[in-house]
């Protein structure tokens, strides 16, 4: 749960970065651009599972896995909010004042994404919650040690007709917890476009 | 340029356009695995290290890595397993020593047949289902349609799968709680062990394609030549077939190819919750027995398969476009 809290907040701040990088024009870019689109298409499931292959189970490599799968949905998001802004009045007129681009990145364009970011952070937070959820269910003990909901469900599947509610109270546990954070990013999402 | 040599020239260059999509697509495959190969070579804990156990010494460990080649540069390595794979070999099971293509045939066949079962089954609820949504908006089928695609999404696969396994297979007793497949037998002598998965895979991933059918169907409805349509008379059905789908056939071909990733990754997951012997579950054996060649080839069966599909929907789009 902390996990994916605060690799959501890291996955957001990398992807901000990386996504106004990748919204100038250059052939660099274009590039950068092709790469995130080949990346953001192989399931986020099998990313996870070759960094568990080389770094083993554990909270640390779980946040940078997490972050490192949500990076790029970020940066992604971020391109396409910048690259409008670009050409917007906004931009051209700090142009014609004479600012430079990294001075515009940080005075006009960061302070527009915030609200947004924020708003997808609901749904990426949810992403990166699935992804630690489905790892503790494929036995890969994310958090160490300690019993997840998920790891919960997955070592009482065998007994589900004796106790079905060993497996089951875990199962709703999650289903609460995704579900209000849907609701949640949801709610915010429509008070913004309102 | 006269007309006869352009026209020439724009066949010569549709005919090459097939060809050069399969070139990029074995071209970025290629790349992606080799970033995996090369990942999996630079992060710690290797194969040596991992066999010797922990009474390694630093002696016996280079000895190790030089029976097992590892001392050798990595794009070394690298190209002589593509060259590998080029010919259809895919490498040996350390533990075994068995041929990794025997290993992973059959759970590939049985994945392919729960993974086009669930497509079909997306497919036809998540299109039919956005149509009838979006054709609807509003109403009292809208409304209970997107309530269940929004419940859908938000549930992770192996919480839906083990609802369904504790109603259905415990509850009921209608189904096999695990696919239990006999052996030597193919998974379609006993098709019951299918249907949990498959139901779980469709249920999920037709949630979201029924969101993206909607969406475009509403905005389709609202076109000026769809409205024509309808208030001259024509009935709905007619509206419908020859107004309002031709229009985002496309968007919706390149929704139903984005599945395909998605589908891919979920049944990951799905074959766990249900002990499907198949590609999800040979991926994770790779995983926690560590045997990299194996685990190279699934990445390469699935990072080849969704990647054909996203090509697939560019294509679309740009055909949609020019």
């Amino acid at each position: 749960m902390l996990i994916a809290l605060g690799a959501t907040a890291v996955a957001i701040l990398l992807g901000l970065v990386l996504g106004i990088l990748l919204a100038a024009r250059s052939r660099v870019t274009r590039a950068g651009g092709a790469v995130l689109d080949v990346v953001l298409v192989i399931p986020s499931i099998l990313t996870m599972l070759v960094l568990i292959f080389g770094l083993g189970g554990g909270v640390a490599t779980m946040f940078l896995i997490t972050a490192a799968v949500t990076t790029p949905f970020v940066a992604r998001y971020v391109r396409s909010l910048v690259v409008p802004m670009l050409a917007g009045d906004v931009v051209v007129a700090a142009r014609l004042a004479g600012d430079g681009w990294v001075r515009i990145a940080a005075g006009e364009i960061v302070p527009r994404l915030v609200a947004p970011l924020l708003t997808d952070a609901g749904a990426r937070f949810v992403g990166a919650l699935y992804l630690v959820a489905s790892a503790g269910f494929l036995g890969f003990n994310p958090l160490g040690g300690d019993a997840d909901w998920a790891t919960m469900i997955q070592a009482n599947m065998d007994g589900l007709g004796m106790n079905p509610w060993a497996s089951l109270a875990p199962a709703v546990a999650v289903v609460l917890l995704t579900v209000s954070a849907n609701l949640l990013s949801d709610r915010w999402m429509g008070r913004r476009s309102r | 340029m006269s007309r006869g040599t352009a026209q020439i020239q724009g066949a010569g260059r549709r005919a090459a356009r097939p060809l050069a999509s399969v070139l990029a697509w074995a071209g970025t495959l290629a790349i992606v695995c080799l970033v995996v190969y090369v990942l999996l070579a630079v992060l710690p804990g290797d194969v040596a290290s991992q066999q010797l156990g922990a009474e390694a010494t630093a002696g016996s460990l280079a000895r190790e890595r030089h029976v097992l080649g590892l001392d050798r540069p990595v794009l070394l390595r690298f190209g002589g397993w593509l060259g590998g794979v080029l010919h259809g070999d895919l490498g040996t099971m350390l533990a075994t020593g068995e041929p990794v293509s025997a290993v992973i045939a059959g759970p590939l066949g049985r994945s392919a047949i729960l993974l086009v079962l669930g497509l079909a089954g997306i497919l036809v609820c998540g299109v039919g289902g956005g149509v009838l949504a979006g054709t609807r908006a509003g109403s009292r089928t809208d409304r209970a349609l997107s309530g269940a695609a929004l419940t859908m999404i938000c549930v992770p696969e192996f919480v839906v799968g083990t609802f369904l396994v504790l109603v259905l297979a415990i509850w009921l007793r209608w189904l096999p709680a695990v696919s239990l497949v006999p052996l030597g037998g193919s998974m379609l002598s006993r098709p019951a062990v299918l249907v949990l998965p498959v139901i779980t895979l469709v249920m999920v991933g037709s949630g979201m394609l029924l969101r993206q059918v909607r969406a475009l169907v509403c905005q389709q409805a609202e076109r000026p030549h769809v409205e024509a349509a309808r208030l001259a008379g024509l009935p709905g059905s007619v509206v419908l077939r020859s107004h309002l789908l031709p229009g985002i056939a496309v968007p919706i071909a390149q929704a139903c190819s984005a599945i395909v990733p998605y589908l891919v990754g979920g049944s990951v997951v799905v074959e766990r919750v249900f002990a499907f012997p198949g590609l999800g579950t040979l991926l994770v054996a790779a995983v926690s027995d560590r045997e990299p060649n194996l685990l190279m080839a699934c990445v390469l069966i699935i990072v080849g398969l969704t990647l054909m599909a996203y090509m697939f929907a560019d294509s679309l789009r740009r055909r949609n476009w020019v």
